[in-house]
């Protein structure tokens, strides 16, 4: 007997939570999901915060399918499963929450424009690589063994980079004047008159510093904006004021306080280890 | 839950540094169990657990050796082990968190850097 997968596609840091169905309400939920795919041909909004529909998959068919659906039975049938109260670590408001967050999907929906926004573009950063922060945040292998410096140089060594290594001329002290000829040694170059400004080849990264406690790096994305790795965590576009940054030497960036110098990877040229 | 058969290997890191690799430290059996007492009290939490800022002190990570971790951060403690959903657990007086920091060798010296608004 097939077992169905449903996976209430709700939250943005926690895990969604997931629940599998078999037996009689397999076909059930079967049943309801061919007839809501004959009556829901619009594609769903599946990027906004809060719930965003069930993701539908018959576990072990090939190839694998998962079917997005918000058909309001489908939804009916998911919100009032008892499993859903017994879960402790969602808490007990939670089916209240989720039948909430299914009504305002509804009006959502309702009012939903699938005009695709436009990502402010600037020609004189066309060599600054993507930002693709999905392509990094894995939570395992990407995300755990590159840090800043992998992250603004565009280049995964999973081994958590030290500027200066590949080169044997490591930084010995966490000063602006110790990691600044590292990183040169790994061939990016120093350019403290960048004045945030995108180079005519490669792309702009800034290095700050913690004094004696840590070096940090930054990346300046195509649109102008940049965008950091802090160590073994997620890549964001934002400081710690939670606030886009236009320029590393003015955001918030916590016990980074000394700025130091702008910087140019010429893609291709720089060796990280 | 409370099992500290897997206490030998366990370690404890300090979210902490961007460029360099954040300290890490090995915890005694005692030291484990005393945090699987401090979790085994703790209530369920509904909470989503604070976002840190990214830079700078991010939380606390206990990992024992049966791959079993705990993260704690704002009062709110996380705790996942293979195949099951992730647990939060409310800590209001960040006592799983304070109790892990201090298990740091003192010559990491992250005293002044872990503190919190």
């Amino acid at each position: 007997m097939a077992t169905v997968r449903i996976t209430i596609d709700l939250f943005s840091g926690r895990p969604n939570p997931v629940l599998d169905l078999s037996g009689r309400q397999a076909r059930t939920l079967l049943t309801l999901l061919r007839s809501s795919e004959r009556g829901e041909p619009a594609a769903l909004p599946s990027s906004t915060l809060g719930y965003r529909g069930l993701l539908i998959e018959r576990l072990g068919e090939k190839p694998r399918r998962v079917v997005r659906s918000a058909d309001s039975a489908l939804e009916e049938l998911i919100s009032a499963h008892p499993s859903l109260q017994r879960r402790s670590e969602l808490g007990p408001r939670f089916p209240k929450l989720l039948r909430h967050e299914m009504e305002r999907y509804r009006v959502l929906r309702a009012h939903w424009s699938h005009r695709r926004l436009p990502w402010p573009q600037r020609r004189h950063c066309h060599c600054a690589p993507l930002y693709e922060p999905a392509w990094w945040n894995d939570a395992g292998q990407k995300q755990g063994n590159n840090n800043c410096y992998n992250y603004a140089t565009d280049i995964r060594t999973d081994t958590f980079a030290q500027p200066g290594l590949a080169a044997g001329a490591e930084y010995s002290a966490l000063t602006c004047a110790s990691v600044r000829p590292a990183a040169v040694a790994d061939d990016l170059i120093a350019k403290p008159g960048a004045n945030n400004k995108c180079p005519s080849e490669g792309h702009l990264v800034a290095l700050v510093i913690a004094p004696g406690i840590d070096f940090h790096w930054y990346r300046k994305n195509r649109n102008g904006y940049w965008s950091h790795k802090p160590g073994s965590s997620p890549v964001v576009h934002v400081d710690n004021s939670n606030h886009l940054i236009p320029d590393p030497r003015t955001a918030d960036r916590g016990m980074y306080t000394q700025f130091c110098t702008f910087m140019v990877v010429m893609h291709g040229h720089v060796k990280i280890q | 839950m409370s099992k500290s058969n897997d206490a030998a290997g366990a370690t404890a890191t300090a979210l902490l540094y961007s460029g360099r690799p954040d300290p890490t430290w090995r915890l005694s059996e005692r030291q484990l169990r005393q945090l699987v007492q401090i979790w085994d009290a703790l209530r369920p939490s509904s909470v989503p657990p604070l976002r840190a800022p990214p830079l700078g002190y991010r939380g606390c990570v206990v990992r024992s050796k049966t791959r079993r971790h705990w993260t704690a951060y704002g009062g709110v403690v996380a705790y996942a082990s293979a195949n099951l959903p992730v647990e939060l657990r409310v800590d209001d007086a960040r006592q799983f968190e304070s109790t892990v920091l201090a298990t740091a060798p003192a010559s990491l010296r992250l005293k002044h850097l872990t503190r919190q608004p």
